[in-house]
């Protein structure tokens, strides 16, 4: 708690600077929340080039719009920055289809790690998670993916806190389901082969 | 709190009660742990868990592919505050003219006006009667002013016609 608590005041502290234009502090930023911010929006883009530039995008948002930032009406600076960068998301969903990189789910560093990772179950969970609406995907990534506290989440989406309790009870019960499913439909499938 | 609230919590959180909010966190486990009702939910929540903590490990990008988008930003942020100066310093010397200009006019400026300031002031008031006075001068001016040259003259005659008598 007392961590979050210095972690938002740090936070708060270097986009006062970036306000400023604080070329400092705002390498500081970028550097702490870019690999967040992308991995947040590849969940809405499968194309990896594309996430990039939008998180580039996000940071440069924050660039020029830190001055207009206010602690008390957008909550925590993560909870702005999160925001920025899921407004930045639908607006471009809303605009066109994401694009789809062939070339980006080439693996071209395996490792022991990747291969755990990219087991069954892993990809059962990544095809489920993707399958759910955008909304409760967005409040099941910002809580449990991105560590947020639920009412920065909530700030993230513009909704209350009870709102965005009830997106991720969805959510996590849909998965469940869908993950339940699934293993039923292999150990089924299991069972015919071993037939 | 009550049993369905841990419920929803568990529903909504998951089973580790960190993930819970700050102020519901106590009270939340000290009934879970006096429930084997709510042990086992948690126990099913935590099957979840377990998934979703594997996938909040992992990144589909690295950590070196963020420090190199982190660097390119940075840049541009740069490259773009520097343009933004150098527009500024190249405005400021192409200024230096204009600079003696409004210098120069801003002097002119404060000599015109004090100037203006030193102009003679002929604000005479008149009385009605007067500007009465004045305005038959206007009008009537030159009938009066024959008027008097022909009294004028009748009174020389009439001093030249009194010497000639005498």
């Amino acid at each position: 708690m007392q961590d979050n608590n210095k972690i938002n005041n740090r936070d708060a502290q270097l986009l006062a600077g970036i306000a400023r234009q604080s070329h400092d502090d705002f390498a500081e930023f970028v550097s702490q929340y870019m690999l967040s911010i992308m991995n947040f929006v590849h969940r809405f883009f499968s194309s990896k080039s594309q996430a990039e530039d939008i998180a580039q995008d996000v940071f440069l948002k924050v660039w020029q719009n830190a001055k207009h930032w206010k602690h008390n009406e957008a909550g925590s600076a993560r909870a702005w920055l999160y925001r920025i960068a899921y407004n930045r998301c639908i607006d471009l969903l809303r605009q066109n289809k994401p694009q789809t990189d062939d070339t980006d789910n080439l693996s071209t560093d395996i490792t022991p790690e990747k291969i755990l990772l990219n087991d069954s179950k892993h990809k059962q969970l990544s095809a489920a998670i993707a399958s759910l609406p955008e909304r409760q995907r967005t409040a099941l990534s910002l809580c449990t993916f991105q560590g947020l506290s639920n009412k920065d989440a909530a700030k993230t989406l513009a909704i209350s806190v009870d709102a965005l309790e009830s997106l991720l009870s969805r959510a996590r019960r849909q998965l469940r389901k869908k993950l339940t499913l699934e293993t039923e439909n292999e150990m089924n499938g299991g069972r015919v082969i071993n037939e | 709190m009550n049993k369905q609230r841990v419920l929803e919590l568990l529903d909504t959180y998951g089973a580790d009660p960190l993930a819970w909010p700050a102020e519901e966190r106590m009270a939340a486990t000290e009934l879970l742990e006096q429930s084997d009702e709510l042990k086992a939910a948690q126990h099913t929540a935590q099957e979840l868990d377990v998934y979703l903590n594997l996938e909040a490990q992992h990144s589909a990008f690295s950590q070196q592919q963020a420090d190199l988008l982190s660097q390119r930003t940075i840049r541009a942020v740069n490259s773009a505050y520097k343009d933004k100066l150098s527009i500024l310093a190249r405005l400021s010397k192409y200024m230096t003219l204009p600079r003696y200009a409004l210098a120069f006019s801003a002097l002119l400026s404060i000599f015109f006006v004090m100037n203006l300031m030193n102009l003679p002031q002929n604000h005479v008031q008149y009385s009605q009667s007067e500007f009465d006075d004045w305005m038959l001068t206007q009008l009537t001016g030159d009938a009066l002013n024959e008027d008097n040259q022909t009294s004028l003259d009748f009174i020389d005659l009439v001093e030249l016609e009194n010497d000639t008598d005498s």
